[in-house]
C-alpha cells in the first residue's frame, strides 16, 4: 500500500478497538503499579465507542472520520488520555480534511500535527515517562525512513515507538498521576507510551494488508 | 452574572460541591457540573464536551469561572475551551484554585454580582482563612501576592486619572502611602490601566508595582469610618501632583532591554584592570523552625522599630547633607518598615511554615525586590536594591550577621548587577580598583557613598557584559568614572601606557609613604607641620602610619552620631584618649562639637531651621546646651593626661562666644578640681578662623588663643555667600578668590604679630596648587585628610615649578 485511503483508516480504528479490547488488563496493571488503574479501561470504553461510531462514516473523508474519533474520544475515555489522544486525532483531522486518501508524507504531516497537540496538550516532554516517549522517536524514524513509502516508514517507525516505550521503565514520571510517586515511578512501563506504541503497530498491520 | 462550571472526575464529589455553594448562594446562581464518565456517568473521568456544554449553559456574557480536580479534568478542561470562539474563550477563566473552597468562594463573589476577575482572586486566596487557623500547610498554593483581606462594610469608589508626568515612583508613592495611613479607612487602589492591584494604599511596595504612568486611570476604594474623607483628601492629592511638579520633564525613557544602553559614570576617577564577577552572595537566614509564633512576630517587630530608629539617626544626618529633595528617597526606604504587605507576607510565613523572623521577612523582601526588578519603569528598578538594603538592615537587628562583603583575588575591577549602600562601605580600595555596575544609576544611595569612597565607577553596562557568560565576557577594562566611558580589552599599547601611568603613581605613592615620617621643610629652610583631620580611631591610626605631625583637626562629632543618646562622660574621656595615645604625644587638635548645620544630632531636637549654615551650629550650639558642653569639656580635660592634647572651638564669631566658650571650659576645669580628678592644666586653647568677622578681628583674637586653625570651606562659604553644597554655583565656591585669600593673609599677619602658629585645616590644604599659595602666604601648618599626607610632604620639600 502506498496510499492511506478512508477504508483503511475505518479498518485501523476497528482494528484499535479490538486491540485494546484485548489489551485492557495487561494497560490497567501497567497503570496500577504507578497511576489509577484506569488507563486499559478508559482506553477499550474509548475505542469500542469509536468502533459504534464507524459503520456510519463508510464513505467519509479522513478528515471526517478522525475529527469524530476525538470528539468520542473526548467525550468517552474519561482519564487524561481522553483530550490526550482526542487533540491527536483532532489536530490530525485538520491535515486530512476532505481527502479520501493520504500519502506517505501526508500520513507523516498527520503523526506531526497530532503529536504536536499531544505536546502543547499534556506539557510534557522527552524523558518525562509519558505517552511522547514513544510517539516522538517514532515519528523522527517515520520523517526519516519515510522516502522508502508508507510501509517501510510505519515499521522504522513502529521499531522506534517500541524502543521508546521500553526506555520508560526505568524514568521518573513528571506529568500526570504517575509523577506523585516521584522515585517510586521507576522501574514500571509507561501504559501511556505502551498504548501509543500499540496505535502506531495497528496502523502498521492496516498499511501492510 | 458570571457563571461557575465545576469539573470533576466523580459526578457524587461534584454534585456535593453543587449543594454547598448553592447552600451559601441560592439557587440563582449560575453553576453547571461537568463530571465522571461512562453511560450513566458513574464511572470516574472527565469529558471534555460535557465541560464545553456546561460552560456554554452558564456563560451569558459576563464570563464563567472553572473549578477542576485534577488530571484529566485540567486536561479536558482546556481542551473544551479549544471549542469555544475567541471571544467567549477571553471570557472563560480555568482556575487552579482548591475545588470545595474555591466553588464556595467564587460562587459567593459572583452572586455579589463581581467581575470576573474578583471572583478569581477570590478563589485563588481562599485557602489562606484555613491555611491561617490551621498553621500547618505549605503555602506553596498560595499566589505570589497574598491575598488581601476583603473589604469590610460600605465601600466607596472613585476614579481618577494620574497627573503625574514621571507617574507614580517611589517619593509620590511614599507620599500617597503616608496620606493614605493618615485616615481611618480602608484603602485600596487598582490601576484600571495596566490591570494591577488591588493593593492597599498604605502598601509603598504594592504602589509602585502598580506601575502607574503618566494618565493612568486608578480606582480608588475606601471602607471605614473615614472612608469619604480620605477619598476626599487623596483626590485633591493626587490632581495636585502628589507633590511632584506638574511640569517635570519625562527624562529619555531608558525601557528595560531596548537597544544598546549607554553607560553612565556614577563616581568619578580612572580605573584598569582584569574583570572579575563576584556573583551574588546567598543570603540564607538560618533554618531553624519556631515554637511560639507570636514571640516571632514580636521579634520582627521588635526589630523593625530598631533599624527605624537607627535609619532615622542616619538619615538625619544625610538629609543635611543630600538636600531635602534627595533625602525623601530615604524617606521612603523607611516607609518599607511600615509596609503592610510585606509585614503581612512575613507574618504569613511563620503563622504558616514555622518561619522564624529572619527567614519569613528576607522571603518577603526577596519577593519584592524580585517585583521590582521586572518593573519597566528604570527609577523604580533602582530601588530594588534600596529595598533590599532596608531588608538588610532589619536582618541585622534580627542579628543575622549579613556578609555581603565583596572580595576579589587580585586587584581589578568589579562587575556586579548593583550594589548595596552597605556593600559599598564594605568594599575595599586597594584591591577593588573601580567598579561596572549593569544596573543602577547616578541617583542612587551607593552612587553616591562610591563617590564619597572615590571608587571609580559606571552604571547601566548590562547590555554591554552579559554577566551569565563569564566565558565570553572581556577580561580587561578601563573605565572612566566622569564620563561614563568603557574600553573593553583594551588594545596592549592603550594597557601598557595605563598601566604604566599608574604603576608609576603607585611607586611614587610607595617612595612618598617612606619619607612621610620625615620632617617637610621647605627649600627656603621653613618647617611645615603636616597634620591629618581625623573623625575616628581608625583614622588617627592611618594619619600615624602615614606620617602625620599629629592631628591638626580632630573632629568629635563622631562620638555622637548614630545613637539614641549623647555619650557619657566616661565613654568620651575613653574614646578621645584611645586616639591621643594612637598619636604617640605628637599633638592632637581636639575641635568641640560641631553639630547642627549639616549635622544634625536627633536625640539633641533640634529645631528645623530656615538656614542651617546661619543657624545654631558648632559653638552656638554648645553654649546654648550647657550639659552638653560641659560633659564634652570635662572628657576632653581628663583625656589630655594621655598626651599633647589642645583644645579648638569652631565658628567662633563674636569676641563674646571665645570668652563664653573660655568660661565654661575653666568651670570644667573647676568641677573636676573639685572632684579630685586627674588632669593638666592650663590647656592650650584655640578658635577655628572660618566666620569672616572672626577674620575681620583676627588681631583682637590673637593675645586671647594660642592657635588659629582656618576652615577654609566655611571661610569661603560665609565670604561669598555661597552655599557650598548648591552645584550650580560651584565656580564661585573657590578658597583662591582673592577676598577669601585677602581674610587668610590678615588672620596669618595677626597670629605671627603675637607669634600665634596658623593650620589650614579645610579640604583646600591637601590641593597642592592652594597649598603653594598658603605656603606663599606663610601659613605654619596644613591639616589634612591621613592618606593625603606622604603627598604633601613631598610636595613641601621639592614644590613643583609654578
Amino acid at each position: 500500500m502506498t496510499e492511506l485511503d478512508s477504508k483503511s483508516v475505518i479498518a485501523w480504528l476497528r482494528l484499535l478497538g479490538e486491540v485494546y479490547g484485548q489489551k485492557k488488563d495487561y494497560l490497567t496493571d501497567l497503570d496500577a503499579a504507578i497511576g489509577d488503574a484506569d488507563h486499559g479501561a478508559n482506553m477499550a470504553r474509548g475505542f469500542a465507542a469509536v468502533a459504534t461510531k464507524l459503520d456510519a462514516l463508510e464513505g467519509k473523508d479522513i478528515g471526517t472520520i478522525f475529527k469524530t474519533a476525538a470528539m468520542t474520544l473526548l467525550s468517552t475515555v474519561g482519564g487524561a488520555s481522553g483530550p490526550l489522544y482526542g487533540s491527536f486525532f483532532l489536530q490530525a483531522a485538520s491535515v486530512a480534511n476532505n481527502k479520501n486518501a493520504l500519502t506517505a508524507a501526508e500520513v507523516g504531516a498527520a503523526l506531526d500535527a497530532g503529536i504536536k497537540a499531544v505536546v502543547s496538550r499534556g506539557k510534557a516532554q522527552a524523558g518525562d515517562k509519558t505517552m511522547l516517549d514513544a510517539l516522538l522517536p517514532a515519528l523522527a524514524a517515520y520523517q526519516e525512513a519515510v522516502v522508502g513509502g508508507l510501509v517501510p516508514g510505519l515499521q522504522k517507525a513502529v521499531e522506534a515507538a517500541k524502543a521508546g516505550s521500553a526506555a520508560t521503565k526505568p524514568l521518573i514520571a513528571k506529568k500526570g498521576r504517575a509523577s506523585y510517586l516521584g522515585e517510586r515511578s521507576a522501574g514500571h512501563l509507561d501504559p501511556g507510551a505502551e498504548s501509543s506504541t500499540f496505535l502506531l503497530d495497528a496502523l502498521l498491520t492496516t498499511a501492510s494488508q | 452574572m458570571v457563571g461557575i462550571v465545576l469539573v470533576s472526575h466523580s459526578r457524587a464529589l461534584a454534585e456535593a460541591a453543587r449543594k454547598l455553594v448553592l447552600a451559601m448562594t441560592g439557587d440563582e446562581l449560575p453553576l453547571a457540573v461537568a463530571a465522571g464518565t461512562g453511560d450513566d456517568r458513574s464511572e470516574l473521568g472527565t469529558d471534555a464536551t460535557e465541560i464545553l456544554t456546561a460552560i456554554q449553559t452558564v456563560e451569558t456574557g459576563d464570563g464563567a469561572l472553572v473549578l477542576m480536580d485534577m488530571g484529566s479534568a485540567i486536561l479536558s478542561a482546556e481542551t473544551a475551551l479549544d471549542f469555544l470562539d475567541e471571544d467567549q474563550r477571553q471570557r472563560i477563566r480555568l482556575c487552579s484554585a482548591p475545588f470545595i473552597e474555591g466553588a464556595v468562594a467564587a460562587g459567593v463573589s459572583a452572586k455579589l454580582g463581581n467581575p470576573l476577575d474578583d471572583i478569581l482572586r477570590e478563589a485563588m486566596g481562599a485557602l489562606h482563612q484555613k491555611q491561617d487557623h490551621l498553621h500547618d500547610t505549605e503555602p506553596t498554593a498560595t499566589p505570589a501576592s497574598a491575598p488581601t483581606p476583603e473589604m469590610q462594610g460600605e465601600i466607596l469608589t472613585l476614579r481618577i486619572a494620574l497627573p503625574n508626568p514621571l507617574g507614580l515612583h517611589a517619593r509620590p508613592a511614599a507620599r500617597l502611602a503616608q496620606e493614605a495611613a493618615a485616615f481611618k479607612a480602608d484603602i485600596r487602589l487598582r490601576n484600571l490601566t495596566s490591570g494591577k492591584g488591588p493593593i492597599s494604599a498604605r502598601s509603598l511596595t504594592g504602589l509602585v508595582t502598580l506601575e502607574a504612568r503618566n494618565r493612568h486611570e486608578l480606582e480608588i476604594a475606601a471602607s471605614g469610618p473615614e472612608a469619604q474623607a480620605a477619598l476626599d483628601r487623596l483626590k485633591a492629592f493626587i490632581d495636585a501632583g502628589l507633590g511632584d511638579p506638574l511640569d517635570e520633564t519625562v527624562p529619555a525613557p531608558v525601557e528595560k532591554a531596548t537597544g544598546p544602553a549607554r553607560t553612565i559614570g556614577i563616581s568619578s576617577g580612572l580605573a584598569v584592570g582584569r574583570l572579575f564577577f563576584p556573583g551574588e552572595s546567598a543570603i540564607e537566614p538560618p533554618a531553624q523552625a519556631i515554637e511560639d509564633v507570636k514571640a516571632e512576630y514580636k521579634r520582627l517587630q521588635d526589630a523593625l522599630t530598631q533599624t527605624r530608629t537607627r535609619m532615622q539617626q542616619e538619615m538625619a544626618a544625610l538629609t543635611r547633607q543630600l538636600g531635602k529633595a534627595k533625602a525623601e528617597i530615604f524617606s521612603a526606604q523607611m516607609l518599607v518598615l511600615d509596609d503592610p504587605q510585606l509585614i503581612e507576607k512575613a507574618e504569613s510565613r511563620m503563622a504558616c511554615q514555622k518561619e522564624n523572623a529572619a527567614r519569613a521577612w528576607w522571603f518577603a523582601i526577596s519577593e519584592a525586590v524580585q517585583s521590582y526588578l521586572q518593573l519597566n519603569d528604570e527609577l523604580l528598578r533602582q530601588r530594588a536594591a534600596d529595598l533590599h538594603d532596608v531588608g538588610l538592615a532589619v536582618l541585622r537587628s534580627l542579628g543575622v550577621a549579613t556578609n555581603e562583603k565583596i572580595e576579589i583575588p587580585e586587584p581589578g575591577l568589579i562587575v556586579v548587577r548593583d550594589l548595596t549602600p552597605g556593600q559599598v562601605t564594605q568594599l575595599d580600595p586597594e584591591k577593588i580598583r573601580g567598579v561596572i555596575c549593569l544596573e543602577g544609576g547616578k541617583t542612587s544611595h551607593s552612587a553616591i557613598l562610591l563617590r564619597s569612597r572615590g571608587i571609580p565607577a559606571i552604571a547601566q553596562a548590562g547590555s554591554l557584559i552579559p554577566p551569565l557568560r563569564p566565558s565570553t565576557t572581556p577580561t580587561m577594562a578601563i573605565i572612566n568614572g566622569a564620563s561614563g566611558e568603557i574600553q573593553l580589552d583594551p588594545d596592549k599599547a592603550t594597557l601598557e601606557k595605563i598601566e604604566t601611568e599608574q604603576a608609576a603613581q603607585r611607586e611614587r605613592a610607595a617612595l612618598e609613604k617612606k619619607e612621610s615620617a620625615k620632617p617637610a621643610v621647605t627649600p627656603d629652610g621653613r618647617h611645615i607641620e603636616v597634620a591629618a583631620n581625623v573623625g575616628s580611631l581608625a583614622d588617627a591610626q592611618t594619619a600615624y602610619e602615614n606620617g602625620a605631625d599629629g592631628i591638626g583637626l580632630l573632629r568629635t562629632e563622631f562620638l555622637f552620631m548614630d545613637r539614641d543618646s549623647a555619650p557619657s562622660e566616661d565613654e568620651q574621656t575613653e574614646s578621645l584618649r584611645a586616639i591621643v595615645e594612637a598619636m604617640h604625644g605628637k599633638p592632637v587638635v581636639v575641635r568641640t562639637l560641631d553639630a547642627g548645620g549639616d549635622k544634625d544630632l536627633p536625640y539633641l531636637n533640634l529645631p528645623q531651621e530656615e538656614n542651617p549654615f546661619l543657624g545654631v551650629r558648632a559653638i552656638r550650639l554648645c553654649l546654648r546646651r550647657r550639659e552638653l558642653f560641659h560633659t564634652q569639656l570635662r572628657a576632653i580635660l581628663r583625656a589630655a593626661t594621655a598626651g599633647d592634647l589642645r583644645i579648638m572651638f569652631p565658628m567662633i564669631a563674636t569676641m563674646g562666644e571665645l570668652q563664653e566658650a573660655n568660661a565654661e571650659l575653666a568651670k570644667a576645669h573647676e568641677s573636676l578640681l573639685a572632684e579630685k580628678i586627674d588632669h593638666p592644666w592650663p590647656v592650650p586653647v584655640g578658635m577655628m578662623m572660618e566666620v569672616p568677622s572672626a577674620a575681620m578681628l583676627a588681631a583682637d583674637f590673637a593675645p586671647e588663643v594660642k592657635f588659629f586653625s582656618i576652615g577654609t570651606n566655611d571661610l569661603t562659604q560665609y565670604t561669598l555667600a555661597v552655599d557650598r553644597g548648591n552645584t550650580a554655583l560651584q565656580d564661585l565656591s573657590d578658597p583662591m578668590n582673592p577676598a577669601v585669600l585677602s581674610l587668610i593673609e590678615r588672620i596669618i599677619h595677626a597670629a605671627h604679630a603675637h607669634q600665634l602658629p596658623v593650620a589650614i585645616c579645610g579640604e583646600a590644604g591637601s590641593d597642592p596648587a592652594c597649598a603653594a599659595k598658603f605656603l606663599a602666604l606663610g601659613i605654619d601648618e596644613l591639616s589634612m585628610n591621613p592618606r593625603a599626607i606622604p603627598g604633601m610632604k613631598q610636595f613641601i620639600r621639592q614644590p613643583a615649578p609654578a
